[in-house]
């Protein structure tokens, strides 16, 4: 004879700690972007970032407590190691990081607004509009983003954050522009829009006032997705050489390793910890974007078991 | 839609390098200069390569010229590896890439996808459902760097694969078993990086859709109809939740292949990555237009192909849908 | 607490629901879902279960059928069929005994069909997985009977769900649920979502197909009026309780729990003119149910004894046939609507 669980669970009272939005993912992955941004932010005034010109430090000099490639012993004042032009590696991360993200971020803001835009506009407005925009978005998504960026960014001989970001942003934008332009057409249909409508409202004031706050947790998911998929985009093309030169960035860290055969000459440290800043970069990234999944999804918050 | 795309594509890998101040013989030259400081008689050159590249020409004329040639193939010679023609050297290369990626991605969709159905399914193991999201580790980071990890741990410290190249060069190439065995062999790292990075997704992605066909009432009744629990999984959950899948695959294509290129370069492995990454290197616009043009081709087609499929997977789609 | 079961019928029930408890876990606390109902089920008998929306009706035949998803739990009872508790059983036996000796009509026919299978297959799958022995012909024969009974032609047989009107979507399932050839059918609001020219004729279809197969067969509704027509005997039930259980044209005529009267003097007459009854107050907080009578609330003429103790399932008398939870049945007669 099966038992049962025949007890009634007493009942709870409300609890304002219950609401979706404090779920684990989302809070941890908060904490992680934020540390490294911070890291970024205040880390200048708590070690020398002088330290990431060529030259400043000792040659590769492997992290402290660590033998290195010809018995160095690695130094606290390093406490990372350097790498073979003289660059401290933690200076390096403290200014390459900020680096990285900023172009995440910036190409994933103008995306992001592209999108909006767009979005808005062709599921709105609908018709002629509507299929020339659809048609533009579905082909940017199909385009390999890498094969174009690699192509314009080898030609372009120098490039700095800002251009790169823009060049990025040019992949980003479909994305946002097909969730919102359908998120829009479902709401069209609903009541209380056609009321909105039929009061007189101004299509201004049904667009933002209206629609845009309940599209609020799929705009902050859109965002880090796209922020994700810069950030990737970026460190490809950092990787292969094709990133901003003058400033250090972590793709460029890694590129820089990938060229002075760092691999083969066990100098582990030069390109691991670039690396791991990026994992953890992208596991942040990860757990806000699940997070936010469960505060835009109910069914998601309990499944599973 | 197709041919817009690859329209598009091409009109971009033109227009780019003739925005550039210069032109990319000048640019060649220019680079010839770098490395030896003087050329003498760089004008002349110039002028010359200009003629015989077809850059003297009107704007329009070259960019019709061009257009003609991508339809038949035919890039011009090679900047670098002169007198080669672009399409053989593309051609030399091109099936390692395309065998490496058919494998990377069949391999990455089916597990992905069979493992997010069974994070959801009741009939899985618990222990199995608790292990599963550890698999996923590699998933948020990008496919070069879980290629570099894989390089440094299993073919540097443990040795247990090569280092580089697609197979080993002393070999006799055939259908020998030697030969094969050294193509897996190469092979394996780079497969492996593809697949761990890209599974994840998949995973994620049909366990939101498993959610969904779980909640569905046809999933109700078919457990009340007594159906075995397997039967279920299969033609109920998964046969309905992979739909989405496959469309979502189709634009996942570009994105993996983009991936892979740079996992070629990692693992010196010889198809399109590589020979994208020397192009770069020795300023071989050239080949490097044509090699990219190749890659987006495939992206188009495979995209087409899943269009064209879809309709029989799905039987609410004709083949006449709502565009 | 003891079955409703009428004298009439000396032969063993076809089905025994005893006790049937079903609760739903939700964040604020327990919802008593079902609340301990108990019902006999003969042969030829087609039970009806009333009552409005939220009362558990649902929820209690997914109890019967051992099929409560979560977050609702199976908390207690039996559910006895041909002298096999089916809440005892393990995955495996329940598999076996589902389809062939208890089938389901689903609520909602519209999305309870694989939309990627078609009519063949989708009842092809549940014959041949309990009863692999059969040759092709064999069944193939038995599938044009099936969809004849139900009046459609054989021509659906192929088509896809999404191909289907909604009425024929609902004959084909029950073509599909009478596939095996079941003892005891639940149809859980079988015509609820249909037009009443369509509803008319699966309500037909439902009558000749129990009446061919001799089934016992539960029907889940709130359209009075279909029931009274359809059924042999009625429950009723208001808040996970059972209130109140006789034969048909008993409670038509002689209603004998005060929410059964109300619940019929809400259903618009054809021949009188009177204003439209509507019952006073809402339902309770299904987590805090009231002391004693489930019903007091609402009742009017609820008194403090209602309140002291919960009034239990009693039949009133052997003549009459039925039962019924209430202190003040007696009063119910003379009870103004």
């Amino acid at each position: 004879m099966r038992s049962f669980k025949n007890q009634l669970t007493a009942s709870s009272k409300f609890n304002v700690w219950d609401t979706p939005w404090f779920n684990l993912k989302l809070i941890l992955g908060c904490l992680i972007i934020l540390s490294i941004t911070l890291m970024g932010i205040i880390g200048q005034f708590f070690w020398d970032t002088e330290l990431a010109y060529t030259g400043s430090s000792p040659l590769n000099l492997p992290p402290f407590g660590f033998d290195g490639i010809r018995g160095q012993l690695g130094l606290i004042s390093h406490p990372l190691g350097t790498e073979n032009s003289g660059r401290d590696m933690l200076a390096l991360l403290i200014v390459g990081a900020p680096n990285t993200l900023i172009i995440g971020v910036v190409a994933a803001v103008i995306g992001m607004s592209v999108g909006i835009l767009l979005g808005f506009t062709s599921g709105y407005l609908g018709g002629r509009v509507d299929d020339v925009i659809r048609l533009i978005s579905d082909v940017t998504i199909t385009i390999p983003a890498l094969m174009i960026l690699v192509v314009i960014n080898a030609l372009l001989r120098q490039i700095d954050i800002i251009t790169m970001a823009l060049l990025i942003a040019l992949f980003i934008w479909p994305s946002p522009t097909r969730l919102i332009r359908s998120q829009v057409l479902s709401m069209k249909q609903s009541g209380y829009i056609k009321m909105a409508k039929l009061s007189g409202a101004s299509n201004f004031h049904i667009m933002f006032k209206e629609m845009l706050p309940n599209l609020i947790p799929y705009l902050f998911g859109s965002f880090i997705a796209g922020t994700t998929g810069a950030i990737l985009a970026a460190v490809g093309l950092e990787t292969l050489g094709l990133g901003p030169q003058r400033v250090p960035t972590l793709g460029g860290i890694i590129y820089d390793a990938i060229n002075s055969a760092a691999l083969f000459r066990n100098m582990w440290w030069w390109w691991l910890s670039p690396t791991i800043l990026l994992a953890a970069m992208f596991v942040g990234l990860l757990l806000i974007n699940l997070g936010l999944d469960q505060v835009s999804n109910p069914r998601l918050r309990k499944s599973s078991k | 839609m197709f041919f817009l795309t690859i329209w598009l594509a091409a009109t971009i890998i033109w227009s780019v390098p003739r925005l550039t101040p210069g032109d990319p013989v000048s640019a060649m030259v220019g680079q010839m200069m770098e490395t030896s400081a003087y050329v003498d008689g760089a004008d002349d050159i110039i002028a010359g390569w200009r003629a015989r590249f077809g850059l003297d020409q009107p704007a329009y004329e070259q960019y019709l010229r061009y257009l003609w040639n991508c339809l038949t193939l035919d890039f011009g010679y090679s900047y670098s590896a002169f007198p080669a023609k672009v399409s053989d050297l593309i051609a030399a290369k091109l099936h390692w890439t395309i065998g490496l990626l058919m494998f990377s991605l069949i391999i990455s969709f089916a597990l992905g996808n069979l493992l997010g159905a069974l994070m959801i399914w009741s009939g899985t193991p618990r222990l199995i459902k608790f292990l599963i999201p550890f698999g996923m580790i590699f998933t948020s980071i990008p496919t070069i760097l879980a290629g570099l990890f894989l390089l440094y741990v299993f073919a540097f410290s443990l040795r247990m694969f090569p280092l580089r190249g697609t197979y080993d060069q002393d070999l006799t190439v055939g259908f020998n078993f030697d030969f094969i065995f050294s193509i897996i062999h190469h092979g394996t790292l780079p497969a492996l990086s593809i697949i761990l990075v890209s599974f994840g997704a998949w995973a994620l992605g049909m366990r939101g859709m498993m959610i969904t066909v779980q909640g569905e009432d046809y999933t109700h009744l078919a457990r009340a109809k007594g159906l075995r629990p397997a039967y279920i999984l299969y033609r109920y959950m998964i046969r309905n939740a992979i739909l989405p899948q496959i469309t979502a695959f189709a634009f996942q294509v570009g994105t993996l292949l983009s991936g892979q290129i740079l996992v070629e370069i990692v693992f010196g492995y010889q198809g399109m990555g590589m020979l994208i990454y020397d192009a770069i290197m020795s300023r071989d616009y050239a080949l490097l237009q044509g090699a990219s043009y190749i890659i987006i081709l495939m992206t188009a087609i495979s995209v087409f192909i899943v269009d064209l499929a879809y309709p029989f997977i799905d039987p609410r789609i004709s083949l006449q849908s709502e565009e | 607490m003891k079955a409703a079961s009428f004298g009439d019928n000396l032969a063993e029930p076809m089905l025994q629901v005893q006790g049937l408890k079903v609760y739903y876990d939700t964040p604020k606390g327990d919802v008593i879902a079902v609340d301990g109902i108990s019902l006999d089920l003969f042969s030829n008998d087609t039970l009806g279960i009333v009552g409005e929306s939220g009362c558990g009706k649902s929820t209690a035949a997914m109890g019967i059928l051992n099929l409560v998803n979560e977050p609702g739990r199976i908390v207690g009872g039996e559910v006895v069929l041909q002298g096999v508790d089916l809440l005892s059983l393990k995955d495996e036996e329940l598999r076996q005994r589902r389809w062939t000796e208890i089938a389901l009509i689903p609520q909602g026919a519209m999305n309870s069909l694989n939309p990627t299978m078609t009519v063949r297959q989708q009842i092809k799958d549940v014959v041949f997985t309990h009863d692999n022995s059969i040759n092709k012909e064999h069944f193939n024969e038995r599938l044009s009977d099936l969809i004849k009974m139900v009046g459609l032609p054989k021509r659906v047989l192929n088509l896809y769900p999404h191909e289907l009107s909604g009425g024929m979507k609902q004959r084909v399932c029950i073509a599909m649920a009478v596939a095996l050839k079941p003892k005891v059918l639940i149809a859980d609001e079988a015509t609820s979502a249909l037009d009443v020219i369509v509803q008319r004729i699966i309500a037909q279809t439902l009558k000749k197909v129990s009446h061919e197969l001799g089934l016992a067969m539960v029907m889940i509704g709130h359209d009075m009026g279909l029931m009274a027509q359809m059924t042999t005997k009625m429950a009723v039930m208001y808040a996970g309780n059972i209130v109140e259980i006789a034969p048909t044209d008993q409670i038509f005529e002689l209603p004998l729990h005060p929410y059964t009267k109300l619940l019929l003097s809400a259903v618009p007459s054809l021949t009188e003119r009177k204003p439209l009854h509507k019952m006073d107050g809402i339902t309770h907080d299904p987590r805090n149910p009231p002391s004693g009578c489930i019903f007091r609330l609402r009742c009017p003429i609820a008194t403090t004894l209602c309140a002291g103790q919960k009034p239990s399932l009693k039949e009133i008398n052997s003549e009459k046939r039925g039962q019924v939870a209430c202190h003040h049945h007696d009063a119910v007669v003379d009870m103004k609507v």
